[in-house]
Parts: structure tokens; C-alpha cells; sequence
């Protein structure tokens, strides 16, 4: 069995496990004040600025199809890079971050059963079990490019 | 790590070429001018070197046969003429294509290099049968007899040094000293070795060798004794001046009997001995003595820095302007006077700050605007023109960003001009014109623009024939009567090209309208004007810097949103105006003008509102006018614009977002791509109903 251990970073939204390579997050930042900017995809809440640079934040509820009136005690925003851009920042709206881990990705079990958006399972490089839940590891860069489109 | 150095090897050397062409355009106009002769002897003979030294060796030679003629033209042997410029001018290219490729590997590459050389040899051999080689052989006087004045300069020494047994002890390495000795000039050595016992009583730690150098360098005395500056206690030095002459670096055969000499008997070398090579002729100056003459000349003046690192200067900058802003907000707040103090003087130094990396940020124009020169010369050619390129204000700085989107535009003007522009000798000289056409680019400040002129003394634009192009390509309806600038706005107009067949050098498809969106896009305008016969200017209108712009903070529905105010004409209010609703489009009446506009609130949050003390922002768009509807204005802005990313590009009428006073954000309207925008969904629901 080949291994691969990578660093995961597991994050909650609408009573769903995720995560995410944590080579690809810049920043975890607090909730704060998002401005709404017209004419965008309704799951875009608006940007926020984080030291000059406009970052876009998605409600990763609505992204995923699931909304829920769940309170959000705990939100955060996620802040990714899939390269070294600053314009290639890129905010998650999540629930709770959960924990940070590693994990062997190349013992993943493919057979995602999320009921989602199709266009995103293929962003979903499968799932794994940690501290007794389902985490759905999500490829951050298949996820830039649908999400660019 | 070499492959860095390498790369800004190449950069420079581009930087080296791009000077050598602008030296060149002026040697074309002064041949006799020697300054210019040096300055181009130079760059070659720096892009040689470098290109040696970072394994452009194809370069290198291919450079040095280049670089040979012009050291004829220095010496007066050969005469600048304008074969020998067009044969630089295409060896340039041929020297950009190099640095591109590095060394060359095919055959066929390495064919090309020797024809290239072949035709540059023939400039210095006497071959008599090249007949380039005739015309230039009248001045050359024959090489060995040209006298060498740079020759004089270099002085001849002969240094003994005697260290002392303990110089070892501090971990000195006279090797070392040797070493900065040789690397001043031209060298010979001698080790006395005689002080060295025999094996049985050799101490490893005790320095018996005695060293005598003979140097010939430019540099001087104080330059040699420097180099013994942290040995001066442990070794005696002795340096002694030569007679004068080239004879250390060839070593003629009575040299090296002296030299060998001395060794066998161990005696060491005398100022004396020397007296023989006096009469020694001089001969022609090495290259060497040039490159230390330019490491001597070189000041630091100017760095080379990344342009991605300005850019994240300014970045941080334009960031610690808007929190600089919000520490002066919480000061006075605050009340207390030492913060306000405090406050007061951090704006200062902030203000100075952001001047100072925002002129960083900028490049002088001229810099560009050599390849133009070279395009209309090369253009000339080609299309049998006699052109001028003519700059005036060339030395204006503009933002690097807005250099860089302005090149293409500017190069389709230049083409246009000198292709459709300007006409031919026979043409022009019946029309009593100067045969040469003149292309003249004149660059200007504005108040916070910049304003790019480019004329052309040619034939001009003719309205009845746009008008008729403009009906036969269905862009004016037949029957209406249009001014003057309006009919010469057609060519602004998409699929408009007067060309009548395409040529190589312009009207590929691409026309004006592409000039138009690509300046738009900049936040800049261009105007035509044009009187048949007499030429045509096109004027271009730039923003000074992209980052920073002037613009009118509004509200819509609450949120924040900034009109740049360079695009906004006029600002009404519902009282002015009479509104009108004709079928689809909604429009008003203004000072007995019909324009439409666009409800903003309805159109980014799908809202109706029936306020009357909304206001109305009269935008320019194109020649047009519209209204764009807005809830409140707040106010006038300096602001720093900061892109949205790459996942909101698709949101094109938004250009971005700036940090308030208060750290809120506002968004910045793009007007024209709004109202493209707006434009297109009108079509789109028009079509689908």
C-alpha cells in the first residue's frame, strides 16, 4: 500500500465534514464585514479586505446546494491560494474550522456519496475517516477551475 | 543560480542593444559624431564580454567581428556610411535573436552565423573583389602603423616581495596577493626559491619564497601598494617603475632570456635590466585597456530591480496609505494631542512615501519609442516612403502599465500613418509637399493626464469617402446628416477598415476599434482629427497612473460605489430633466437632448425605486452621453483601486474595489463596460420576448 501523508485542514458546513490540503490555505480569518458586489453568482457573499488585497468570499453552504437556517456561532472564513497570486485568493464561508491532521490521501475512499452540485463532485477526491466522521478532501485546484468559468 | 545570472545577462544586454540602436539613429544623422562611435564600440564590447563570460558564445564571436568595425570607425580607418548602419541595424536583430536562443545547435543556424560574419568581414578585410570592402579601403590606412594612444596610459612595474619566514603564522596566503597583483593588468612572475632548506629540515609552517612581479597596468602605485595594505608588517615590498611599453604582455625574446636568467642564478631582476626595451614600439591598444576604463567610468546611478517588487511596494504603500487614513480617524477621535501628533506626522511621511514609490513606478516614454523610430525606418523601406519619426516630450514619465497597454495602439497609429498616411514622393512632390513625410509623436502633461499626439503630414482622411464606406458597411443609416467628427469617428467603429486592399503593414482585421478598446481600457480616450491633404492626429488621453484615480463616491442602495469622475460630464438632478419612455429604451430629455440611462439600482439589485431625490451622472460614453441613476452622492474621492481577482473577472463592470477612510470597501464602476453591459441584456430580453 502506497503512502502519502499530507497535512489536512477539516472545516464543517451545513452538518458536513470537509477538507482541505493545508498547503493551500493562506489565512483563517475571522468573520467580519463582507461587501456584497452586484451581478455575481448568487453563492458569492461580496469580498473582504485583508491587508489591501480584495479577497472573494464564498457561502460554501449555498456552493454546495445546502441551505439551512443552522446558526453560525463559530463561521470562519477560509482564505485558499491555489498559486502565490494575490489575485488568486479565495474565501470559504464555513461553519466551523474543525481540526487540522495528517492523513495518508492515497487511501481515500472514492466513492463520494455527497448529494451535491455535479459539476462539483468532480472536485471531491474522495473521503476518509477522522475522529469518527466522514471528511470529503476537496482538490482545490479542480475547484479553481470550475469555479472560474 | 547561474541561470539567474544568465537571465539578467540577457536583460541587460537587450538594454545594451536598444541603446545601441538609439545611438544609431543619431550616427545615421551625425556620422562624424566619435561620441556616439564610442558609445556603440562600448555596448558591443560589453555584450561580447558578457556574452563570453555566460556561455552566449555564438554571440560573442558574432559580436566581436561587429564590434571590429566599429573599432575601425574609431580609429578612423573606416567611414560610417549608410551601408555599414543598415548592415548594424540588421545585425541587431540578429543579436536579439541570439540572446533569445542561446548557442546555436542546428546546422542551418550555424550556416546563417557564418554568412552573417562573412558579410560583416568584409567591411575589414582587404579582399578586394567584395565590393563593399573598395568603397571602405580608401580611408582604411593599413592596421599595424596606426598609432595606439591608449597604449600610454599603462604603466610598467617591477615589484620584489620578500615576506618574512613567519607570514604564514596568520594564516595569510601570499597566493592571494599574487592573485590581486596579476588581476591589474598583464603579468610575469618569478619565484626565488633559494631560502627553502633542504628536505630533511623543511618546516612546513615557514615561508621561504621570494617573489618578483613585472605588472603593466593602468592603475597606480597606491593601487599596488594597497594590495600589501594587511601585510605591510610581515613583508618588505619594493616596487619599482619600468620603462614604458607593451613588452610584459608579449614578452619579446630578449624578455624572456632575461627572465630566465635571473631564475637560474637566483638574482633578482633590476629596474636597469629593463632599460633595453625602451625603444620598443607601441603597438595597437588591447580591448582590455577599454574594459578597465568602463569599470573605472561605472558609477552606481541606477538600479535594476524587479518590476514585480515595485509593484509590491506600491501594493504596501497604498495599503499603509488607507491605514494611515483610519489611524488619523481614531487620533481625532481619541482627542489626545500627542496621538494627533503623532498622527500628523506619520500623514507626512506617508505622503512622501507613496510619492516617491508611485515615481518608481514610472518609466520615461522615450525609452519605448525607439522601436517606433526603428519600425517607420524600416517602414520606409518597404513601402518605397521617404518617412521621419519625429519625438518631441519624449521624455515624460508614464506608469510601466500604462506603457505597456499603450504599445499596441501606438504601433497600429504609426503603421496607419505610414502606410494610408503619408503618400508617396512623386505624390507628395505634386502637391508641392516636402517629399519626406513627416510622422511626429509630441507627448505632453495635462493636468492629471497625459496627452499623446501623433500626426502624420500626409494625405488626411476624406469625409465623403468614410460616409460612403460607413453606408455600404451598414453603419450609418443613408439620408442622415452627420458632422464632421462624426463621420471621422466611423473609424472607430467596429469592421470599419478604409484600406483599399490588405496590406502587409496594416489593415490585418484589427482596426481602429481595437485602438479604441485597448486605451478604454486604461481609463483613456482617443480623439481624430484629420484635414484632407494636410494629415490627420490622433490624439490619445491617458490617465497618469492606474492605481490612484479621482472618482465621485455614491450610494445605491446602500452600498458604496465610485464613478470615476474623469468619465462623468455632468451631474443632474430629477428636476432637470424630462422624463420620457420611448418602446423599449427609457430616456430623458436634457437641454432638448434625448439620453437614455440606466437605473443602477435596478440593474445590480433588481429594485424600482420612485425616489425623486435620486440624481442622475452624466457619463461619456463614446461620442454619446447616458445617465446613469444613483441614490446619493457623498462625495469627491482620491482613491486606490485594487483588482477583484481572477474568480470575479467575469463581473467586468466592476474594476475594482478601494479601502474607505473608515476601512469599509466601495466598488468601482467601469461606465463603459456597465453600459455594454446593460446594453447587451436589453438584446438579449428583446430577442427572447
Amino acid at each position: 500500500m502506497s503512502e502519502k501523508i499530507e497535512s489536512i485542514t477539516s472545516f464543517k458546513s451545513a452538518g458536513e465534514y470537509f477538507g482541505l490540503s493545508t498547503m493551500v490555505i493562506r489565512h483563517i480569518l475571522e468573520r467580519t464585514t463582507i461587501t456584497n458586489v452586484p451581478l455575481a453568482k448568487p453563492y458569492y457573499m461580496g469580498i473582504v479586505n485583508n491587508h489591501g488585497n480584495m479577497i472573494p468570499v464564498i457561502d460554501f453552504r449555498k456552493l454546495i446546494g445546502v441551505e439551512t437556517d443552522e446558526p453560525q456561532p463559530e463561521a470562519s472564513i477560509i482564505v485558499v491560494s491555489v498559486d502565490d497570486e494575490n489575485t488568486s485568493l479565495l474565501g470559504f464561508f464555513v461553519d466551523e474550522v474543525y481540526d487540522v491532521f495528517d492523513a495518508n490521501v492515497e487511501t481515500l475512499d472514492k466513492n463520494v456519496v455527497l448529494n451535491i452540485d455535479n459539476s462539483l463532485t468532480k472536485t471531491m477526491k474522495g473521503s476518509l475517516k477522522y475522529d469518527d466522521k466522514f471528511v470529503y478532501l476537496i482538490d482545490m485546484q479542480e475547484m479553481s477551475n470550475i469555479l472560474e468559468k | 543560480m547561474l541561470d539567474k545570472f544568465k537571465q539578467k545577462f540577457v536583460e541587460e544586454a537587450l538594454d545594451n542593444v536598444a541603446d545601441l540602436e538609439e545611438a544609431l539613429f543619431q550616427l545615421e544623422k551625425e556620422p562624424e559624431n566619435e561620441e556616439l562611435v564610442e558609445r556603440i564600440f562600448r555596448s558591443m564590447h560589453t555584450i561580447k564580454g558578457g556574452g563570453a563570460m555566460f556561455g552566449f558564445n555564438d554571440l560573442s564571436a558574432f559580436t566581436h567581428n561587429l564590434e571590429t568595425i566599429f573599432d575601425m570607425v574609431r580609429n578612423k580607418k573606416l567611414a560610417v556610411d549608410k551601408e555599414i548602419i543598415s548592415l548594424t541595424f540588421e545585425s541587431l536583430d540578429y543579436i536579439r535573436q541570439l540572446l533569445d536562443l542561446g548557442d546555436l545547435t542546428d546546422e542551418e543556424g550555424i550556416n546563417r552565423q557564418k554568412e552573417y560574419i562573412a558579410k560583416i568581414q568584409r567591411y575589414f578585410t582587404p579582399d578586394v573583389s567584395a565590393p563593399a570592402a573598395s568603397k571602405a579601403a580608401a580611408p582604411a590606412a593599413p592596421a599595424p602603423a596606426a598609432p595606439a594612444p591608449a597604449a600610454q596610459s599603462k604603466k610598467n612595474y617591477l615589484i620584489t616581495i620578500e615576506p618574512l619566514p613567519t607570514l604564514l603564522d596568520n594564516g595569510t596566503n601570499p597566493l592571494f596577493i599574487l592573485d590581486d597583483l596579476t588581476a591589474m593588468g598583464d603579468w610575469k612572475t618569478m619565484a626565488f626559491i633559494k631560502d627553502i632548506p633542504p628536505y630533511a629540515d623543511f618546516k612546513p609552517l615557514t615561508l621561504g619564497i621570494r617573489w618578483q612581479v613585472l605588472l603593466s597596468t593602468e592603475q597606480d602605485v597606491n593601487d599596488i601598494k594597497d594590495v600589501f595594505i594587511f601585510v605591510e608588517d610581515e613583508c618588505k615590498v619594493d616596487i619599482a617603475e619600468l620603462v614604458p611599453g607593451n613588452y610584459i604582455a608579449e614578452s619579446p625574446e630578449p624578455l624572456v632570456a632575461l627572465l630566465a636568467k635571473a631564475a637560474a642564478d637566483e638574482q633578482y631582476l633590476k629596474a636597469a635590466d629593463f632599460e633595453q626595451f625602451k625603444v620598443v614600439k607601441k603597438t595597437a591598444p588591447k580591448p582590455k585597456e577599454e574594459k578597465g576604463k568602463a569599470a573605472a567610468d561605472a558609477k552606481i546611478s541606477t538600479m535594476r530591480v524587479a518590476s514585480s517588487k515595485i509593484d509590491e511596494l506600491v501594493n504596501a504603500v497604498s495599503e499603509l496609505v488607507t491605514m494611515q487614513a483610519q489611524f488619523s480617524l481614531l487620533a481625532e477621535k481619541n482627542g489626545d494631542p500627542n496621538l494627533i501628533a503623532m498622527a500628523e506626522q506619520m500623514e507626512k511621511l506617508t505622503r512622501q512615501l507613496r510619492e516617491n514609490s508611485f515615481e518608481m513606478s514610472l518609466i520615461p516614454l522615450q525609452g519605448e519609442l525607439v522601436r517606433f523610430q526603428r519600425l517607420v525606418r524600416d517602414l520606409s523601406k518597404t513601402l518605397n516612403k521617404e518617412l521621419e519619426f519625429v519625438v518631441e516630450g519624449g521624455d515624460i514619465e508614464l506608469d510601466k502599465n500604462i506603457i505597456e497597454h499603450l504599445m499596441d495602439p501606438m504601433l497600429h497609429i504609426i503603421r496607419n500613418s505610414a502606410d494610408h498616411g503619408i503618400e508617396l514622393p512623386e505624390e507628395r512632390i505634386k502637391k508641392g509637399k516636402n517629399p519626406k513625410g513627416t510622422i511626429l509623436l509630441k507627448a505632453f502633461y495635462s493636468g492629471s493626464s497625459v496627452i499623446i499626439k501623433i500626426s502624420d503630414d500626409g494625405k488626411g482622411m476624406d469625409p465623403d469617402k468614410l460616409l460612403k464606406k460607413g453606408i455600404e458597411r451598414g453603419l450609418v443609416d443613408p439620408g442622415v446628416t452627420l458632422s464632421k467628427s462624426e463621420i471621422l469617428n466611423l473609424i472607430f467603429a467596429s469592421g470599419f477598415s478604409t484600406a483599399e486592399k490588405v496590406s502587409d503593414v496594416s489593415g490585418r482585421g484589427v482596426g481602429m476599434d481595437v485602438v479604441k478598446s485597448k486605451i478604454a481600457e486604461i481609463r483613456g480616450d482617443v480623439i481624430v482629427d484629420s484635414e484632407k491633404d494636410q494629415g490627420t492626429t490622433l490624439t490619445l488621453e491617458l490617465p497618469l497612473t492606474l492605481s490612484i484615480i479621482d472618482g465621485l463616491l455614491t450610494k445605491v442602495k446602500g452600498e458604496q460605489y465610485v464613478v470615476p469622475l474623469s468619465n462623468i460630464e455632468r451631474i443632474l438632478t430629477f428636476v432637470e430633466v424630462e422624463f420620457s419612455q420611448s418602446g423599449l429604451s427609457k430616456s430623458f430629455l436634457y437641454q432638448g437632448e434625448q439620453i437614455s440611462y440606466i437605473d443602477v439600482a435596478e440593474l445590480f439589485y433588481s429594485q424600482k425605486q420612485d425616489d425623486a431625490k435620486r440624481k442622475i451622472l452624466l457619463v461619456k460614453f463614446g461620442d454619446r452621453r447616458v445617465g446613469l441613476v444613483v441614490d446619493e452622492i457623498v462625495g469627491e474621492y482620491q482613491i486606490v483601486v485594487k483588482p477583484l481577482g481572477r474568480y470575479m473577472r467575469r463581473i467586468d463592470m466592476i474594476s475594482g474595489a478601494s479601502v474607505m477612510g473608515d476601512g469599509s470597501l466601495s466598488l468601482v464602476i467601469d461606465t463603459n463596460r456597465l453600459i455594454n453591459y446593460y446594453n447587451q441584456r436589453r438584446l438579449k430580453k428583446k430577442e427572447s420576448e
